[in-house]
Formats: structure tokens, sequence, C-alpha cells
């Protein structure tokens, strides 16, 4: 066995996004050891990235809002595809994170009366969503990052973890290789958080920054928990399309909440013809299938985009409420306040993730938690806008206090270190020199093109099809090969994590292929053009998956419908 | 413009495994340009194509994380948000000084992390707040810019105080994070206290990190400028050392206590005109010309004579510009002094102003301006500017060829507060001097701060004389003989560090060397023969 180092600690949690460090500040409230581990540096990860804002029903703007507007909002723009029980605690407790932001230092911009002020999203019927400019999610993870360091929990940076160790059902501790100096880590612990957030990497152009690698859904299913809706992707209908080098990075939906519309190469505001009555404001995946079919039907930009405008907005408006919008235009020679962008979608969320069984974030295996983007069941079929950040709020904190909890009332368990050898034989077979190698850049390339052609925005068996026998062959043929170029030492060695990170993203999107083969029907983001209808009668169920004895299986689960029946 | 699949850049990449190496050492390699090309797409290629061991960091591409900041060309930034020029000739990529490095590009910021925590970063409530918070917006606006930090560590690496005074000085990252607490009414932790014992007077004001921050937060003035405002006048938190200088120049009208009877001395033998009514342009020679580094008063004074400019110093009546309180933050003072120079301009009826000091400069344009509303009227020279003009209307002829090699230190409330970079190196160029730039780009807006600004030379003298000492280990190319200097506050602490520690390089301000390109040997009356005689031989190689 190599060397490794052994860290106790009663609860781990893995992923120090908003989920995460949520979690960390709710676990620590008991008076126990919580280590957070991070793939990145901390205060890096993806929520930071959120711009438009966070929803809840505080009815600050309009006062007729209220918690059952919100659900109800949440679960139509889902296709009720949503778990309601899930939703009932999301947008209920939504109002009480927000305050506890406050407290924690957050500040977010405000009305003339001084309370916290709200903007129009997308399939929101009312305003309700709270902002900072138009860099939310970095306001909320700062001040996330805040708080940890006020409570003094440890978090361990450029982390990555490999496997979750396991004894009869339960979780018991992590096998990690630190980044800095290639070490292997191994956690002993009573139980974990996974909040690792999604896996945007399996798509050629996506909002998602380098380390959405659906590392946590493969660590949930490796451990004996069950993944479902991993057919369901969000495709976000505005991103950068030029130059190259920016394609794919987010253009925040508080563009068109503040007034921004969509316009064709013709220059006609198109959305008229897909949705007249909400027009740009209609859901994410609407609004992102117009803009691809505008775009696919020659009606495109210059650039192989749609125009989205801002020109007729006061130009003070734009430069303070979509600051960044601003900035970033500017540096790609777009002055946004006297030119239209050009705007494409990307691949930008999965609602599809590890199941938990209920509010509690509990999955099937015992001492696993899991919160935000990880988990599947919150957001159905399509996520509104401003839902993101306010899951990771609810639930990482429901995740804290149900792992806390969990923790106090049980105790470590031995390791098996046979796991721990296994599982550094894994890793170190692939840091061995070889000279038939396949670099995992090599891999990623082909997969990312493969899924954005064939698992897309408009789906069809035989795309679907397509990308599984390439999946196939990629596990077949070229995982047995993944190699790198430095074999000699582990010290940062970025490829190798790149390695580990890739079969995560194979693995992960054969979930995806085989998931949206098997629904025939359309609902949300996923759009089978073969089966363009939604079918109410026989799909209100998630597609679950686990592995049984290394074998991908699958079985039906029906959505839990708590509150309110499909039309 | 259309794609250039030609174009081709060559990129110097640092490599260093400290497991491994013993040195570091740089890679070489080509990377084909495309249009709208960042480095973090040089480095992916690098990554990609040529050696997938190149350790860097990045994420979100998008300059919101902060991960990939590395020094690009000299400069720090965010790789994701730094274009590349395709007219480049060489790209040069490095990690962020100042933390050990990792592997390659990749630094250990955990040095950076216990200054952070040190200072506690986060709100202390004194009890849990009634929901909703009626808050304000305008009491949000101070702190809204602090919040956007992204802790890339940029800053802290272009930072001159904390290249040689980390222990005194916690850096612009710590100041952006005391003053968003400072500034947050919410809070009822001392955060001000904290920063000014963080070194809150150790700021150069030099604005480098502003220059670089990738979200453009105003550190030296809106972090800085303002906790010591709140710090000065509201909890009358100062240095003694300040103390003093702030007594000085209210009893004095300098901070030097020099009787101000005697500020135009230096002219008594030069013809100068002193308070001369129907004067045109007032010559402001500021206190460390007017004492410190008189041959700079007397060549500028005598270079616009030549050039026949109706001008006059203002003698005994000149008063401090009151730069000294704009750094610490006593407004109330400053508007005194800023009235005081309304009135005069006003009463002479002056048509423009020239300045030695670029302190005296920046106080005029931009201070009074832009912090107490008040417009002098007038244009506002520095002495170079005024006299690239001369030069190229014919009013200045030079005479004698300077054949130094020099090179030229940018002072940054000339150059990149204001931004006069072209005038002096016109200068420099048409007196003949052998130029070279400052190293490692740092020049023009990415010069290196000398160490006096901000109230640092007086209160942290060997922390301002250190800097200085520092600037001129790295950045002055070898071979160079005279660092020229075009401001004579810059020039005193330069000249600090060089008679410290008996470098060889002489400092020289460049109206002295224009005053001897126009007047040849004649200069040996405003200059003295010793300098004279030593700038003659500097130019004959010797």
């Amino acid at each position: 066995m190599e060397k490794f180092e052994l860290i106790e600690t009663d609860v781990l949690i893995i992923g120090a996004g908003g989920t995460g460090l949520r979690a960390a500040i709710e676990a620590a409230r008991y008076n126990l050891d919580v280590v957070v581990v991070s793939k990145e540096l901390l205060g890096k990860a993806h929520t930071t990235m959120a711009e438009g804002g966070i929803n809840a029903a505080l009815g600050n703007v309009d006062p007729e809002d209220n918690w059952k507007w919100h659900f109800l909002d949440t679960v139509e723009g889902g296709a009720w595809l949503n778990d309601q029980d899930l939703v009932e605690t999301l947008v209920k407790e939504a109002p009480d994170r927000i305050f506890d932001l406050e407290e924690f230092g957050a500040v977010f911009d405000r009305l003339p009366d001084g309370k916290i002020a709200q903007r129009p999203f997308g399939k929101a019927r009312y305003r309700r969503t709270c902002y900072m400019s138009d860099y939310t999610g970095h306001e909320v993870l700062a001040t996330l990052v805040d708080e940890t360091r006020k409570l003094g929990v440890n978090v361990f940076e450029e982390i990555f973890v490999s496997k979750l160790l396991t004894s009869n059902g339960r979780v018991i501790g992590a096998i990690a290789i630190d980044m800095k100096n290639g070490d292997f880590l191994v956690f002993k612990t009573k139980a974990i958080v996974l909040s690792t957030g999604g896996a945007g990497r399996m798509y050629k152009v996506t909002t998602n920054p380098a380390s959405a690698t659906g590392d946590g859904k493969i660590l949930a299913l490796d451990a004996g928990a069950e993944v479902m809706d991993m057919e369901m992707f969000q495709f976000h209908p505005t991103t950068m399309v030029w130059p190259p080098s920016c394609r794919g990075i987010l253009v925040t939906e508080a563009v068109r909440g503040e007034g921004g519309i969509l316009l064709n190469a013709k220059g006609e505001r198109f959305m008229k013809r897909y949705n007249p009555k909400l027009m740009e404001l209609a859901g994410r995946d609407a609004v992102a299938r117009a803009n691809w079919t505008e775009i696919m039907e020659g009606r495109g930009t210059e650039h192989g985009g749609v125009y989205l405008s801002v020109t007729h907005l006061d130009p003070e408006l734009v430069k303070t409420r979509l600051k960044t919008m601003y900035k970033q235009f500017l540096l790609a020679g777009v002055d946004i306040t006297k030119e239209p962008m050009e705007v494409s979608p990307g691949a930008h969320y999965y609602m599809g993730g590890v199941r938990i069984l209920n509010v509690t974030t509990e999955t099937c295996v015992k001492g696993l938690f899991a919160g935000g983007e990880e988990t599947a069941g919150v957001h159905g079929a399509n996520r509104l806008g401003g839902n993101s950040l306010i899951d990771t709020q609810v639930f990482g904190k429901r995740a804290g206090e149900y792992a806390a909890k969990f923790a106090k009332s049980e105790t470590f368990h031995p390791i098996d270190f046979k796991q721990v050898e296994e599982e550094q034989k894994r890793i170190l077979s692939i840091a061995k020199e070889k000279d038939d190698k396949i670099r995992p850049v090599k891999i990623r390339e082909q997969l990312s093109e493969v899924m954005w052609e064939n698992a897309g925005i408009f789906r069809d068996e035989e795309k679907l099809n397509k990308a599984l026998t390439f999946i196939e062959r990629v596990k077949k043929e070229q995982l047995p090969k993944l190699g790198i170029c430095d074999t000699t030492t582990l010290r940062y060695n970025k490829e190798l994590i790149e390695a580990l990170e890739t079969i995560n993203l194979v693995r992960t999107s054969e979930l995806l292929v085989r998931s949206a083969l098997i629904r025939t029907e359309s609902r949300g983001a996923h759009y089978r053009t073969d089966y363009p209808q939604t079918d109410n009668k026989n799909w209100l169920k998630h597609i679950v998956w686990r592995l049984e004895n290394g074998v991908l299986k699958y079985r039906f689960e029906p959505v839990k419908i708590t509150i309110q029946n499909p039309p | 413009m259309k794609m250039n699949k030609e174009t081709k850049l060559k990129v110097k990449v640092f490599r260093f495994n400290p497991l491994k190496d013993a040195e570091p050492h740089y890679e070489e390699y080509e990377v084909p340009y495309i249009e709208g090309m960042r480095v973090l797409d040089v480095l992916n290629y690098i990554h990609d194509n040529y050696d997938g061991s190149l350790a860097y960091r990045w994420e979100c591409r998008a300059g919101q994380c902060g991960s990939c900041s590395i020094m690009i060309n000299g400069k720090a930034g965010l790789a994701c948000q730094t274009s590349v020029d395709p007219e480049t000739k060489e790209l040069i990529i490095e990690p962020l000084p100042i933390f050990p490095v990792i592997r390659d590009l990749v630094v250990d910021v955990e040095k950076g992390y216990k200054k952070l925590l040190k200072i506690r970063p986060y709100l202390h409530r004194e009890s849990v707040s009634q929901h909703p918070e009626i808050i304000y917006q305008y009491e949000i606006e101070d702190i809204k810019p602090m919040r956007e930090c992204i802790e890339c560590w940029s800053c802290v690496a272009m930072c001159p105080v904390v290249q040689n005074a980390w222990d005194i000085y916690g850096g612009p990252i710590v100041m952006t994070h005391l003053a968003k607490l400072s500034f947050d009414k919410r809070n009822a932790f001392d955060h001000l206290l904290t920063a000014f014992l963080e070194g809150l007077y150790a700021c150069t004001q030099c604005a480098n990190c502003k220059e670089i921050c990738p979200k453009e937060i105003d550190i030296p003035e809106k972090a800085v400028g303002k906790m010591r405002y709140l710090a000065y006048n509201k909890r009358n938190l100062v240095r003694n050392e300040h103390r003093k200088i702030v007594e000085n120049v209210r009893r004095f009208y300098n901070p030097l206590a020099e009787d101000n009877n005697t500020r135009a001395d230096w002219a008594k033998d030069l013809d100068i005109p002193v308070a001369k009514r129907g004067a045109k342009l007032l010559y402001f020679v500021g206190c460390m010309a007017s004492w410190r580094e008189q041959r700079v008063a007397r060549a500028t004074a005598t270079l616009l004579k030549l050039a026949g400019e109706n001008f006059t110093v203002l003698g005994p009546y000149e008063r401090d510009c009151g730069s000294v309180f704009v750094r610490l933050g006593d407004m109330e003072l400053v508007k005194e002094f800023a009235l005081y120079m309304k009135n005069i301009v006003k009463n002479y009826d002056f048509d423009a102003i020239v300045t030695s000091c670029a302190g005296c400069f920046r106080t005029f344009k931009i201070d009074y301006l832009e912090k107490l509303g008040i417009d002098l009227g007038v244009p506002i020279y520095h002495s170079s500017e005024l006299f690239a003009q001369h030069i190229d209307e014919g009013k200045l002829t030079l005479t004698t060829k300077l054949n130094i090699s020099a090179t030229y230190h940018d002072p940054c409330h000339l150059g990149r507060h204001v931004g006069v970079f072209e005038e002096p190196r016109k200068i420099i160029r048409t007196i003949g001097l052998k130029f070279k730039e400052m190293l490692n780009e740092r020049y023009k807006e990415n010069s290196r701060c000398c160490g006096a600004g901000g109230g640092v030379r007086s209160g942290y003298r060997d922390i301002a004389r250190d800097i200085a000492a520092y600037r001129v280990e790295n950045d002055v190319p070898k071979g160079a003989k005279v660092i020229v200097q075009t401001c004579p506050f810059c020039y005193f602490n330069f000249e600090d560090a060089v008679r410290t520690n008996n470098y060889s390089v002489t400092n020289i301000d460049l109206t002295e060397l224009l005053l001897v390109s126009v007047m040849g040997e004649d200069a040996i009356k405003v200059l003295g023969s010793d300098r004279y005689k030593e700038i003659m031989s500097l130019s004959r190689g010797e």
C-alpha cells in the first residue's frame, strides 16, 4: 500500500460552493469536527459565477407574492417533474435563508424603503429575485467564505476526492488526493455531505467552470446511492459566441429581466412566434429552443448566434445593474449600451443527480447526504433562474444539519484498508508510463463534441444511439489507455486529476444518454424531436439508476405530488 | 479584423518543480494566434498540445473566480481576462511573486490567508438583528466595490510595500477587506483600529494595485483613502511622525519646518522674478525643490527664463500644496490651502501653473477637483510637459548632446495617476541620452513606486528607502549610469537609497540634464561646477 495521511472528522463535506459552505456553517453549530474539502481554492467554486440573483418570495416589490406562487412557478417551470415535498421546503424556507445570508454580512441591492430589491426573472409571476448587481453568486459565496472563516471551519483546498469508503451500506470515509503535493489522504468520518455541483464539462459549449465534471454523482453511485433525472440538463438560452475564447460564457438572465430583447439576424423579435405571452421571459428551456431554432434555420448572426439587445435601456442602468455583462462584452470589443450582444445557448445546469429521499437530504446510503446541483428532484425538468442559489442555501443548511445530527448519534467505523489499496492502485495505474497512452484532453474533446451534437438541446433516438455507441467505445477502448504526460511526480499533477475527472465525465454522459433514450417524451429541458409531446399519463416518473455488482440498473420512481396536481 | 491563422506567438513560460529542479527555468513555445485570444487560451494550448505537465490554475474563464492570476509580461492579472496582442514580440508568463511556487505557475497563497485571517475579515454583529433589515442603498454604496474582491492576490503581487515590508503593511487585499467592514454600519468590531495597526498609513497610494485589479477596485482612494479620512478625522488615529508633519505645515506652511520666508532663497543669485505682478505663468516650486533639491528649482526657473516665459515664483507667498493633508485625510486643512491657491491664481490673474513636483501636480489637477470640488480654473502643467512643448516650438535650443546611458523613473503621481508618460521620454531622447526602459516591464503604467508617496516617506522613512533600493536593484538596467527623475520627492528618496547602499547609479533631474544640454558650460552658474562636471564626465562615459 502507498503512504497516506489519515484524517478523522465527524462530518466531511465534499465541495466548497454555496451548498458545501452553508452545510459546513450549519454543521459547525453542533460542536463537531467539520472538514470541508474543495477541489479549487476557497471561494473559487462555481457558485461565484451565478449572476442574476436568488429567489425568495419576500413580497418586497410585489406584495401579492408568497411561497405558494413561488411553489407554483417552480413546479410549472420544472414541467411537473419536481418532487413537491422538496419544492415546498425550498420555497417556504427561502426567505429565512436570505436573512441568514444578511446575518452573515451579505449585501443585497435595496429598494427606496430600505428593503431588499427584487427583479423579474423568467417564468416568475412576480418580481422575486433578490440581487447584488449581476454578481449575486459572488456576493453569496464571498459571504459564506467569510462566515466559514469566522467559525474556523477547516477547509482543505485543492483536494480531489476519488472514492467514498463504505461498510455495510453506510459511508465511513473517503479517499482523496492532495493535489498540491500528490499525497493520498484518507478521511475517516461519520457522515458525508456531497456538494460537488454539476457536470457541464460534458458539453463543448458550457457556462460551467473547469471543475464541473460530475464527480459527486459518480462518487454517490459508486457508494451505492441512486441518481435520477439524469437526462435533464438545462441549456441556458444566452451565452457568448464570440470571440471563440469566450464561447459559452454566461450572459445572465438578468439582461432579459431588466428588459433586454432577443432579435434574429433579420431584426425580428422572434419570441413573439414562440411565446407571445411571456416573450423573452419564458422558461429557459423554451427560450433556448427558440434561439437554437432561429440559428439552425438560418436566421442567426454572423458568428452563429442571435442578438440580445439592451441598447434601448438607460446606459447608466446597464452599467450598474448589469455591470459584469457590460465589462465582459467590453473586453470582447462590444459596448452593449450601443450594440447588441451575440448569444446562443450553452449547457448550464444539471437538474439530474443524486436522489435524496426526503427533505433531510439523506440518500439511500446511511450517513450520506447531498444538496444543491449535486441532487435531483428540486427543479424537475427545468430550473428557474434564481432558484439554484436559493437551493444551495435551503438544502445546504439542511444537509449540514442532518449530517451533523447523524454524526452525533454515530461512532466511527474501522476503515477497510483493502478498499484504500485498490483505489490507490486504480489511480497509480493511470500515472504509469505507457507507450500507447491516450491523454484525457483527447477524450474530452471528442466527448464534449459528441454530446453537444447528439445529446444537446434537440435529441432523437438516432442521435442518442450515436452518442451511446461512442461512449461505449471510449469506455472499452480508450479509458483503459488513459495516461498522462508526467509520470515522474504527482506534485500538482493537474493532468492526473483531469484523467480522473474524465472518467467521471464519461460515466455521467453515459447516464445522461441512457436516460434520454428511455424517456420517450419531451419534458422541460429534455426535448425529443421524435417524441415532441409531453406525456403526463405515462411519464410523471423519474428514471432512477443504481449500480448492482458494477452494472447500471434502472427503475422508475413516481414523482412526489403532495400539493398540486398537473393540469 | 479578420482571423489571421499565420500569426504565431512566441511564449516563454516559467517552469519549476521544487521537488525535482534545483533552479527554475523558462521554456519556449510557439502558439498559433486566434482572434480574441486570451492568455488562458495560450496556456490551455500549451497544456493540450505540448505538455500536459504544465501546472496552472483556472476555473471560470470569465474573470469571476480569481483562480488564474499570474504575471503576464511583468504585470499581475487574470489569464482569462488578459487579451493577447498578436503584435507582441514575446509573451512572458510567470507565477505571482511574493508567494512560494508549488509548481510552475501555481503558488502557495497560505501566507496571504494568514494575513487575511489575522484581521478577522468578517462581519461582527452585536446581536441577532430583526428581519427584514432596513438598509438604504446609499449606506452600501461604499461597501459594494470592496465586496467585489475575488481574492486573486494580484494586488499583493504588485504592491511595493508588500515586497519590502509585508510585516508592517497587510497589503491591498487586507485594506479592501478592512474597508468593507469599516464602512459597514452593521459591524460592531473596530476594524478601523485594526486597519491602523495593519499599516493604514504605510500604503504609498501608488495605485499599482488599482491599475491591475480585475474588479477595478480603487483601493488607494476608496479603501485606504477613505479609511484614513475616518481614522484621522473621527478617531484621531494618526502616527506621531505624521502629527508632526501636520503641525509643521500649520505653523510654517511647509512640512519641512523651514522658515517660509526663505522659500525663494535658492533664486537669490539668478535674477528670478518673485511674486511679480503681471506674470502669466506661475512656477509653483514646491517644498522639496525649494529647500532640499534646489538644483531642480534653479534649473527649472532658468529654463523658463530661457524659453521666454513671463513667469514668477511666489517666494514667501507660496504655501504648501496640501498634498500631505490629502494623503492623511485632513480635508479641512487641504481646503484652506486649496482656497488660498485659488485666491492667488485669481489675484495675480495667472494663465497657467507649472510644477516641478509630481505630487503638487496631482494635487492641483486631481485632488482639489475630485475631493473638494475646487477648480483652480487654469491649466496645470508639469515642467516636463512645458519643456517638451518649448523644444517643439523652438523656444529652447539644444547645443550639447549628452551621451549618457540612462533609465527613467515614472513618478506615480505624474504617470499612472495623470497619464504623463511621453513628454519626459521625448526630452530624454532629444537631449541624446542612451535610453533604456526600466527592467521587468516596470515602466509607464506599470512603473514601480519609489516608496515615498502616500505619507510613507514621512511616516516610515526606512520602508520608503528600502522600496527605492529594491527598485534600483531590480529594475535599473545593467549599464544604466543615471536614473532620470522628474519629481524632486522621488529624487530625494532615491538619493537616500543610493547613498545608504553605495549604489553606483546617479540620480539626476531631467531639468538639470536639459539645462546642460541647452546652456552647455554656462550651466555651471546654475548647477555649480561639481554637478556640471559630474554630468559631463558621465557623458564622456567615465
